[in-house]
């Protein structure tokens, strides 16, 4: 089970509302290398992971995650307080506006809105393992992006915090592979998946001898 | 920065050490020092977390000891961007 903890994991106090901002930053809360694809990622591999230190590393990164998703929910929240008509027009926000008013619905910079098909549960744990490793570095990227397009320090404080724990969580992602590959034979361990197989795969009984 | 803020910031420091031990713990759980680093940060976050509940509230509702009126719901929740 999980209990909320009233507070930011990182502060977020944006004094100038910026709506053409918020329609870029919400693709980490929406997008398809966002916070909420993280945690659902991670948070539904870990059922069938088969080594203690994975399931607590995906269980604590999916927490994690989840503070991330209310860190951009809180910026996008901030950036689009007391807006007039004339803002949201000039500034794009538009269209987004005539769907959610200024609600905080979870959808890419491009207007796509969130989708489990972004995310993959594939029940192996190396290709799980290796597809978070792919999706720390994905979101790690679009913080680099949004940096370069944001110039409002309060915006890009938790932003560089945030973009900061991708990297952290890239290590401890190799940390986890790097349990799955101990706990193979070294010299099998593609062969079969350790999730799903008790054991290597048999070899065929009519196996020419080499 | 106000007293609240300053207080809440040092519950967020130490909260912050100790996530982030707990996901190097994950992976290398027989590390002593990083065991004996976590055991060290849980007893400041835990004296913070005292200190501020003591002045502003319950962090969690379920350290709420509310007597004639429930202040878990009292603003401002953490996305206010008051002091959060």
């Amino acid at each position: 089970m999980w209990g909320y903890e009233k507070k930011l994991q990182y502060p977020v106090k944006i004094q100038n509302p910026d709506p053409a901002m918020a329609k870029l930053v919400i693709t980490q809360l929406g997008g398809p290398d966002g916070e909420l694809a993280a945690a659902t990622r991670y948070l539904n591999q870990r059922y069938t992971m088969p080594y203690k230190e994975c399931k607590g590393i995906l269980t604590d990164i999916g927490t994690e995650e989840l503070a991330h998703q209310e860190m951009i929910a809180a910026i996008v929240y901030q950036l689009t307080r007391n807006l007039t008509p004339e803002q949201i027009k000039q500034s794009g926000f538009d269209a987004y506006f005539v769907d959610h008013t200024t609600g905080i619905y979870p959808q890419s910079a491009a207007g796509v809105p969130f989708s489990a098909s972004v995310l993959q549960c594939k029940g192996d744990a190396i290709t799980d393992l290796v597809e978070d490793l792919a999706a720390e570095q994905k979101a790690r990227t679009t913080y680099d992006n949004l940096l370069r397009l944001i110039d409002d320090p309060d915006v890009r404080d938790p932003l560089k915090f945030l973009r900061q724990r991708e990297v952290t969580h890239f290590q401890r992602f190799g940390d986890a592979l790097r349990t799955v590959q101990e706990n193979l034979d070294a010299k099998n361990y593609y062969a079969y998946n350790p999730e799903f197989d008790v054991q290597p795969v048999p070899q065929p009984r009519n196996m020419p001898r080499l | 920065m106000n007293d609240r803020e300053k207080m809440l910031q040092k519950v967020r420091m130490y909260d912050f050490a100790l996530v982030d031990a707990t996901l190097f713990l994950d992976g290398h759980p027989k590390d002593a020092s990083a065991i004996a680093y976590h055991n060290k940060v849980k007893g400041m976050y835990d004296q913070a977390v005292k200190e501020y509940e003591s002045s502003f509230g319950p962090l969690s509702m379920k350290r709420a000891d509310d007597t004639a009126r429930w202040t878990w719901i009292d603003d401002p929740w953490p996305w206010e961007g008051a002091d959060n």
